[in-house]
């Protein structure tokens, strides 16, 4: 009898492990959740996400950078400004493993919002994007009005927390965002922290995926319509 | 000059230059690094209350500009009161330029010693503290005025 359950619970912690590591080797398939407000369509019954609102910024080139910069790409956001002593340099270095990791691949842009806006001037802006090594097109600095900037930073923080009332200070608190090329957040992180980077990277990598599918599916999509006519 | 002479020169200098390096003993390093983090965490404090401060300087220019036709001194006290809050915010950006152009590691290599190094971080501190009551009051004014307009 003795025997008998010692054996059973063997199997049992076999068949246990078995199960948690074909999980874990399971390929994570799950689209990436979609920030903030949800509504429904009335006409077409469609989830209607929120989206970043229209903006319009100057960037490190001087030239006007809005959201049609962005169609068709993905982009990472933050914020930071050129003087900031503390978190800012720590999130840089977080950004530049992202810019790094893709610079060779078009689909993914970065957008860096400078929230000191009296002393980040165009020249300020272009020397830290220099200072960095990452002045290039794929990776904009802008600054603009106050209340531009300050309006765009609830709309991607508090958004992103899902929180109207975002604690204090969240301009500061070193948020980088995950936006979709719809303008809809799919993820963010503490740009503090290596790794929670770490698993940003991958949800870059999974949402890349996704809109590689995405084509996919369409082409796939405009063969078979072609097809039947 | 002989050549012992200048050996001896030579020497005396080179100890010298390595002394250089080791200007600071531990005990002052750790001193200097924990009166640092202190003041950054004066900066730590404060530095949240920016949001807080953009809107209530906004709820301020709003109701600045309905008053601004009354015949009473709301208006010119609420842009005294977002004078005030403009002024803090600068003076915490400047505060953060300041720092950030003056590091811990470059204040001890220009630094004679450990106390100017203390005089410095001191004297910074003094000046975060100065900022950090700017922001608190100049927002407890403005929300005051706030209150004192809507009747609460």
């Amino acid at each position: 009898m003795y025997i008998t359950c010692k054996r059973l619970l063997w199997y049992t912690w076999l068949v246990g492990s078995a199960i948690v590591t074909f999980n874990s080797c399971q390929p994570d398939t799950a689209p990436l959740p979609y920030y903030g407000f949800h509504a429904i369509d009335a006409v077409t019954g469609d989830t209607l996400y929120h989206r970043i609102r229209d903006f319009e910024f100057i960037d490190q080139d001087s030239q006007l950078v809005t959201n049609a910069y962005f169609d068709g790409k993905i982009y990472v956001a933050d914020f930071f400004f050129t003087s900031c002593p503390t978190i800012c340099p720590v999130v840089k270095a977080q950004m530049m493993r992202i810019y790094e990791k893709y610079e060779a691949d078009d689909r993914l842009l970065l957008l860096s919002h400078s929230i000191d806006v009296r002393r980040d001037t165009v020249s300020k802006l272009k020397q830290y994007a220099i200072g960095l090594g990452a002045d290039s097109p794929r990776w904009r600095f802008v600054t603009g009005n106050r209340d531009s900037i300050y309006a765009i930073t609830y709309d991607y923080i508090s958004t992103a927390l899902d929180n109207p009332d975002a604690p204090g200070g969240f301009d500061h608190s070193g948020w980088i965002l995950l936006i979709d090329e719809n303008r809809h957040i799919r993820a963010y992180a503490d740009g503090t922290k290596p790794e929670k980077v770490d698993i940003f990277l991958k949800q870059i990598d999974k949402l890349l995926q996704e809109m590689e599918n995405k084509k996919t599916d369409l082409r796939e999509k405009s063969v078979t319509d072609g097809a039947r006519r | 000059m002989s050549v012992r002479s200048f050996l001896f020169i030579f020497v005396l200098a080179l100890f010298m230059g390595c002394r250089g390096d080791a200007k600071f003993s531990s005990e002052e390093l750790e001193a200097q690094q924990s009166a640092w983090a202190n003041m950054m965490k004066g900066h730590d404090v404060v530095m949240p209350l920016r949001n807080d401060l953009y809107q209530t300087s906004k709820e301020l220019e709003e109701l600045a500009q309905d008053a601004m036709v009354e015949a009473n001194d709301f208006h010119p006290r609420a842009q005294e009161a977002i004078a005030a809050i403009i002024a803090a915010d600068d003076g915490m950006m400047e505060w953060m330029g300041h720092i950030k152009e003056n590091p811990l590691d470059s204040v001890r290599q220009k630094q004679i010693d450990h106390a100017a190094v203390m005089a410095f971080i001191d004297k910074e501190t003094v000046a975060i503290e100065s900022v950090a009551d700017a922001m608190q009051q100049s927002l407890e004014k403005g929300k005051a005025l706030i209150m004192e307009r809507n009747g609460q």
